[in-house]
């Protein structure tokens, strides 16, 4: 978080910000310190054999459990994007989302829309905690946040409401990394940060060789990774793990384990192909549905409001985002 | 110049007595570049990933002021 939070891209009280002044409360570091606190586990393995270990169970001051796991994405959307600092409220609004059957990034920017509105204050927690509570209530207004920011948006009739083709953006803001715009304006699913990650190549410390507040090279970074994401999708792989593509011959290797559970060759090459044929797919059945590439905008306040403290704008072109889809065959 | 240091993730394991929530005080000559202060911390390059200062991200160029606060964090990855 407070990498992301230092780069002014941590879109805080429903994007109106790229910083927030209390990341420090509500970060990895202060959470794993409160968790190792009170006896609960700062790591623990959700799933079989691997070795990452990237989930972890949070307790309260009692050290009772919480909700597991408490990830980036929630703390980002029960935390900065409603101006909340509150660790405990945010654990607490994870076990509701878990609880109720909601996710947690939709729910979260609901709520920051609904407060951006001036339903409630930014900040309040509490408030943040009986808004999803009315979701299981099954209130007039419960009904409204299970519906999604986009449906908060009509509802107040606002005209902030952070969403793609009716899903959310995620915990990286577009401005302050212009590939994360194309991958969100274009993917198929709607915003999506997974979809087409480009937030390392977009940052010269970690290596990235794009300049974030620029155009250039953008389209291409998120295209590519949409194009290899379909495929850590289909072979199964998950996202944590797919770091492991960035070991030598990585891809190859794994190429390999599909020739050995498949029996049938599989290619590099293979790889990519299926990638671009499985989002032309994606894309043509959005097409029947009623989609138009007018779709593959993002909401005018990431081309209009620029992001504090950095102060840029999202400058791909509507052009530019129309050529990511350019293998297309006919 | 006196800086205030935090390092993220596991960058502190090799600092013992580190708190999180104080980091600790570091100080430099005034000409200091943060090639400098790395090396005083004895923090190899390719363990580290952006540097922020008083929640700017820093480049290659950047000079260290007097009264700042340095944020070092390693390569991160994620969703």
């Amino acid at each position: 978080m407070e990498p992301i939070n230092a780069a002014g891209a941590f879109p805080t009280r429903n994007a109106r910000e790229g910083q927030f002044e209390d990341a420090d409360k509500i970060s990895g570091e202060t959470m794993a310190q409160i968790i190792k606190s009170r006896g609960g586990k700062q790591t623990h393995k959700g799933c079989a054999q691997c070795i990452i270990n990237c989930s972890n169970e949070y307790v309260d001051e009692q050290g009772k459990y919480v909700t597991s796991s408490l990830e980036y994405e929630t703390i980002w959307s029960m935390g900065g994007m409603l101006g909340n600092n509150d660790l405990d409220a945010i654990a607490q609004l994870d076990f509701l989302c878990d609880d109720i059957g909601l996710d947690t990034i939709s729910t979260g920017v609901a709520i920051a829309v609904a407060m951006d509105a001036g339903y409630k204050e930014f900040g309040d927690a509490e408030a943040a905690i009986e808004m999803v509570e009315d979701v299981a209530k099954g209130t007039e207004f419960g009904k409204l946040i299970g519906h999604g920011p986009e449906q908060v948006g009509k509802h107040f009739n606002h005209d902030r409401v952070p969403v793609v083709k009716g899903q959310s953006i995620a915990a990286y803001d577009p401005r302050a990394i212009n590939g994360m715009a194309v991958t969100y304006a274009t993917s198929p699913v709607g915003g999506d940060h997974t979809a087409g990650f480009v937030v390392e190549t977009n940052l010269e410390a970690f290596g990235g060789t794009l300049d974030r507040f620029s155009a250039e090279g953008q389209v291409e970074a998120s295209r590519n990774a949409q194009i290899h994401m379909v495929l850590v999708d289909t072979v199964g792989i998950c996202d944590f793990a797919q770091t492991g593509f960035g070991a030598p011959d990585g891809v190859g290797n794994v190429c390999k384990m599909v020739v050995a559970k498949s029996g049938k060759p599989f290619s590099e090459e293979d790889w990519t192909d299926i990638g671009k044929r499985v989002l032309q797919i994606e894309v043509e059945f959005n097409r029947k549905a009623g989609f138009t590439k007018e779709q593959d905008r993002l909401p005018k306040m990431f081309y209009e409001e620029p992001l504090p403290p950095y102060n840029k704008v999202v400058v791909i072109s509507d052009e530019e985002m129309d050529t990511t889809f350019n293998f297309f065959k006919e | 110049m006196r800086l205030t240091v935090k390092l993220y993730g596991t960058l502190s394991r090799s600092f013992d007595g580190y708190d999180h929530s104080s980091g600790f005080e570091v100080i430099m000559p005034e000409e200091a570049s943060i090639h400098d202060l790395l090396e005083y911390l004895n923090l190899p390059s390719e363990r580290l990933g952006m540097i922020s200062m008083d929640g700017r991200l820093l480049n290659k160029k950047s000079r260290l002021k007097d009264g700042a606060q340095i944020k070092i964090f390693q390569p991160i990855s994620g969703g």
